[in-house]
């Protein structure tokens, strides 16, 4: 295979691995609202509640949050301070984002490891949901971990995006056009 | 470790950490591990209080409110909103200048927030404001301005947001933010009509009958959904979270025709976007939860109601004071993270002045408002500066005149709280 083609091969894959993020956020949120909506139908239309739904929901929306933290970075609108990159050149602007991504990166593998250990624990003690679906917790624990690695990951690729050739990309809300 | 130097600790990091680039959720996280890790020498406790910090069911209607505000916003409705307003007063004096601003009010009462709200009403008015003629400055100024009614006329993700962390309800929070907002939206109308009372050039030709009825139906839809969400929240028929749900699927109801003539992959790009914004909106939270419980950990809150207490400051210099820090921090720093800063710190002085929580966050949210539109960090002059393809200083020249209005009505809100209690009490 050519040193191209396998390039190719390895961008089609992460814009993939993008897609199932953005796809997996959007649907643990929105998945979310509709069973919320579902729980308001069902209460009014046939008198029927559970409060288990309200909970998955939240836990629903908790996985979301962590999943989307890290596409958050790849969008750049995740709210940070950005002045000092205003006032900097196209290289100091490099070298201070290039800064600003190690430094989160110890941060997201510090909250990989304490999301681990928060779903060890309660997979130890075997802590279940307090209502009749009697669901373990700790896969939603999990999502803390996962959000963790998700956004390590993230930031490496952040990191090299940053020393590719051409202009620094755009990376506040307002200059990315998502607010 | 005495309050001192905890106070330099979680301060210091949180500075450094936020002004090299770290996302301000991670900064305030790391701020407050750094603290509990060097105090109690744990670390993992961090990623569980996140966790609690986001396990509450009124924390749903954040991300609910915001992915139906972009759903609406991309989906046309604000466009069938704003032509049905300008088709019942655009003629009149201040024209669509006055339609942008009924429209935001309107708009307000669907979205939680300032910067979707002056994004939303930005994108549709703002190229049709200087199409008619009304200077490109002021145009800005006034949609950047009008913005901010976004978190003040309920549903408000700053105010569930202070509900989260005050324990207070999130309804009445609601109830108190609608008379303010209307207020100040009142107040916009009046200097717009006065400004523009010469400018008759900019004023539509009195719609049609059949014109009128036409965008009237046409909006049906969009003008009911303020009514489904306070009505419902005020029946007492569903909670805010519910009505936030609620919103979600009537914002995709009605805007189904209009995404499946745009094509389901920008459906998707939209959706996509709302809950990502959602989830950076999230982690500011679940890092704030962090920061503050190092915060009450450290007993700086307590230390500072002892020293005011000491000091003997009447709640009138209070609120002074505190406004004068909320404006300061706001130039810094976005709504949420000013919002989730300082609560810790002015809770228990509020408690102590005997001043009303429900009271006190319509002053802080009418500070958030001023502070959307203050450089350097005002989000709103940012968002304007993108639709309108001007430089941010352009946009805050504009905005100038709105903020003496802002200020003004700063200080009514601040020393007379019958305005923001009159529906609560």
């Amino acid at each position: 295979m050519t040193e191209t083609g396998s390039r190719g091969r390895a961008s089609a894959l992460l814009r993939g691995w993008d897609v199932l993020c953005d796809a997996a956020t959007g649907l643990l949120f929105v998945g979310g609202a509709v069973f919320m909506f579902a729980m308001v139908v069902t209460r009014y239309g046939f008198a029927w509640s559970d409060p288990s739904v309200e909970i998955v929901v939240r836990y629903c929306m908790i996985w979301g949050t962590f999943i989307g933290i890290s596409a958050g970075v790849r969008y750049g609108v995740n709210i940070r301070f950005t002045l000092i990159e205003h006032v900097l050149n196209d290289f100091g602007t490099r070298i201070l984002r290039t800064l600003a991504h190690v430094v989160t990166l110890l941060i997201a593998a510090a909250l990989a490891v304490s999301g681990y250990t928060l779903a060890d624990e309660t997979m130890m003690f075997n802590e279940v949901m307090p209502t009749a679906l009697r669901w373990p917790v700790w896969p939603f624990h999990v999502s803390v971990c996962a959000g963790g690695v998700l956004l390590c990951i993230q930031l490496i690729r952040s990191i090299v995006d940053v020393w590719r050739p051409g202009e620094a990309p755009a990376d506040d809300a307002a200059a990315a056009g998502t607010v | 470790m005495d309050i001192l130097s905890a106070s330099l600790l979680l301060a210091g990091s949180l500075a450094v950490l936020a002004i090299i680039g770290v996302p301000i959720g991670l900064a305030l996280a790391a701020s407050g591990a750094a603290y509990i890790f060097i105090t109690n020498g744990v670390l993992p406790v961090s990623g569980g209080i996140m966790f609690s910090a986001l396990d509450k069911t009124p924390v749903l209607a954040i991300p609910f409110f915001i992915i139906a505000a972009e759903i609406l916003s991309r989906g046309g409705a604000i466009k069938r909103l704003v032509s049905a307003v300008d088709s019942l007063i655009g003629h009149l004096p201040g024209g669509l200048a006055v339609v942008a601003v009924v429209s935001t009010i309107i708009f307000s009462a669907m979205c939680g927030s300032s910067i979707a709200t002056a994004a939303a009403i930005g994108v549709v008015v703002l190229p049709e404001l200087i199409q008619r003629g009304y200077p490109q400055r002021f145009s800005l100024g006034l949609i950047a301005m009008s913005g901010g009614l976004g978190i003040l006329i309920p549903p408000s993700i700053p105010l569930i947001i202070y509900g989260l962390v005050s324990n207070e309800s999130i309804g009445k929070l609601f109830q108190a933010g609608i008379v303010p907002g209307l207020l100040f939206g009142l107040l916009l109308c009046a200097y717009v009509v006065v400004r523009t009372w010469t400018w008759r050039e900019t004023r539509r030709v009195r719609a049609r009958f059949a014109e009128r009825r036409d965008a009237l139906v046409a909006a049906t839809d969009v003008l009911l959904l303020p009514v489904i969400i306070l009505g419902s929240i005020y029946g007492g028929i569903f909670t805010p979270t519910e009505a936030s749900a609620v919103a979600v699927v009537y914002a995709l109801v009605i805007t189904a025709a209009e995404y499946k003539r745009q094509g389901v992959r920008r459906f998707v790009t939209v959706i996509a976007r709302g809950c990502i914004t959602s989830a950076a909106i999230l982690l500011v939270l679940a890092g704030a939860a962090v920061f503050g419980y190092a915060m009450t950990d450290s007993g700086i809150p307590q230390s500072l109601v002892n020293w005011i207490t000491e000091q003997k400051l009447a709640a009138a210099g209070f609120l002074l004071a505190a406004n004068i820090l909320l404006i300061f921090l706001g130039m810094f720093l976005e709504v949420i993270s000013a919002l989730l800063i300082t609560l810790p710190i002015f809770l228990p002085l509020i408690a102590l002045m005997d001043i009303d929580p429900i009271h006190f966050a319509i002053v802080i949210i009418i500070n958030m408002e001023i502070a959307a539109v203050t450089p350097p960090i005002g989000l709103n002059l940012f968002t304007l500066s993108a639709i309108g393809n001007v430089t941010v200083s352009e946009v805050f020249r504009g905005t100038a005149p709105f903020l003496v209005l802002a200020f003004f009505m700063l200080g009514l809100i601040t020393y007379v709280p019958e305005i923001s209690l009159v529906l609560v009490n």
